[in-house]
């Protein structure tokens, strides 16, 4: 099997757990364009959002204070329309860093896999002096990205529970159109 | 309790509007994801500004939308005035026919047929044959044109908006969103989500992942640099070597697994 096939990547993550000395279960939100979406008619732009993300990950020891901290996770979206609806599926794979016993420096890259379900049909919207009936998206269409990501966790005194933040820099080589989403959850060491 | 379960069930399933949508004359968009905007030869002075002043619009237009959405592989390719087309006195369709293959044609155009009404500040029509698709971009120009007098954020986001129907959007039914039918009383700043997710949908980074092949993570929102082509770039380099360090880190993780202390 080709390392350039998707399968090995999820083959690895299987594996990994076998070696691995704690699950994570993770819940919170994916917030997509950050400060960069308009969601009102004076420019506002997207600060936070509640789309449900839920991961499953693995804290895999290296050496002293590293760690790889590879993830799948899934996130849909609450604001669906009538003719579309969206999910995402990730692949995390972090490295993380213990700074001290209650704060993890993470960083990485995430594998996005962007899904759009087109429901088909049509809407008669406004077009200019009369109304047009425009054709809805009918399929289902998947764009991928990767994101580098910044971010850090917080581990609550149990060490059982913490709360981490994930910052994804989209198009990350360049500037002109870079781009940033982040995720912010509730984890559950098991 | 109960009334916070019912809340928020109703979020989770809630789905009251409509969102982006197709142009109604082709459902679809360009074959290929890097699409040239040639401007024609013609008259602009209706609209308030010179084909030079045009295309500077333009340019600004993409670069302020379009080519700002790094989870597409669509690249808009400004060509500048290109002065063998001359379409004055041209209607869309016969426009249309000047339009070079895969590609979108800016002009203007001051028929009292086309813009009978002064709310109508330009259109945009859109044509697939066969693996061939091209479009125009057409601006009132006439007496009656609305567009003098407009500020340049406005003139972008009105050629913004006419570039989205041209490379195959449809209208949304968000004020909020870039492709919704009116721009009075608003400001449009940025796309909305619901215009990035049109064309996403259009034209997505679809490529199979080849990690090593240095072809798909290299197009995580870089741009293709030549029509329809895409080529590996400096984000592929840097995570295909990521990739290395992450097996180099794994194998040297299994070691150190069964070497320390659980």
């Amino acid at each position: 099997m080709k390392l350039s096939n998707p399968k090995f990547i999820l083959l690895l993550l299987i594996f990994l757990p076998n070696f691995a000395y704690t699950y994570v279960l993770s819940a919170g939100t994916y917030v997509p364009y950050f400060n960069q979406a308009q969601v009102s008619d004076s420019g506002e732009t997207q600060k936070f959002e509640i789309n449900p993300y839920f991961g499953a990950g693995t804290q895999y020891a290296l050496s002293g204070p590293h760690y790889f901290l590879p993830e799948i996770g899934f996130s849909y979206f609450l604001q669906n329309s009538k003719n579309t609806k969206k999910d995402v599926i990730f692949l995390h794979y972090n490295f993380g860093y213990t700074l001290n016993s209650q704060f993890i420096l993470r960083y990485g890259l995430t594998n996005h896999w962007y899904r759009l379900h087109g429901q088909g049909g049509s809407v008669t919207l406004s077009n200019g002096n009369g109304k047009t009936t425009f054709p809805s998206p009918d399929k289902t269409v998947v764009t991928y990205f990767t994101t580098l990501n910044i971010g850090g966790e917080y581990m609550f005194p149990s060490r059982q529970f913490s709360a981490r933040y994930d910052f994804n820099i989209m198009s990350f080589q360049e500037l002109d159109n870079r781009a940033y989403n982040y995720i912010l959850t509730f984890n559950w060491y098991l | 309790m109960m009334k916070f379960f019912i809340f928020l069930a109703t979020i989770l399933i809630s789905s009251n509007s409509y969102c982006w949508t197709l142009n109604p004359s082709t459902a679809q968009g360009f074959n290929n994801n890097s699409i040239d905007i040639h401007v024609a030869n013609t008259d602009c002075s209706g609209a308030g500004f010179t084909t030079a002043k045009y295309t500077t619009l333009i340019r600004t237009a993409v670069k302020r939308f379009w080519n700002q959405v790094p989870t597409t592989s669509l690249y808009l390719n400004v060509k500048g005035i290109n002065t063998s087309i001359d379409i004055n006195g041209d209607d869309h369709t016969a426009a249309l026919l000047k339009v070079p293959k895969n590609s979108i044609l800016a002009g203007c155009n001051d028929d009292a047929d086309d813009f009978d009404d002064a709310g109508i500040l330009g259109s945009a029509q859109m044509s697939c044959t066969g693996g061939n698709c091209t479009a125009v971009l057409i601006l009132n120009a006439h007496a009656n044109s609305g567009l003098p007098g407009k500020s340049d954020e406005d003139l972008e986001s009105i050629i913004a908006h006419e570039i989205g129907h041209a490379f195959g959007l449809g209208h949304s039914e968000f004020k909020h969103s870039l492709m919704y039918f009116s721009i009075s009383g608003k400001y449009q700043r940025w796309l909305s989500m619901d215009d990035i997710d049109g064309v996403n949908y259009l034209y997505p980074n679809d490529s199979e992942l080849d990690i090593l092949g240095l072809s798909v993570l290299g197009n995580c929102g870089a741009v293709a640099s030549a029509p329809g082509e895409k080529k590996p770039t400096i984000s592929s380099f840097l995570i295909s070597i990521f990739f290395g360090i992450l097996f180099i880190v794994f194998i040297y993780g299994i070691k150190g697994l069964f070497t320390s202390k659980r």
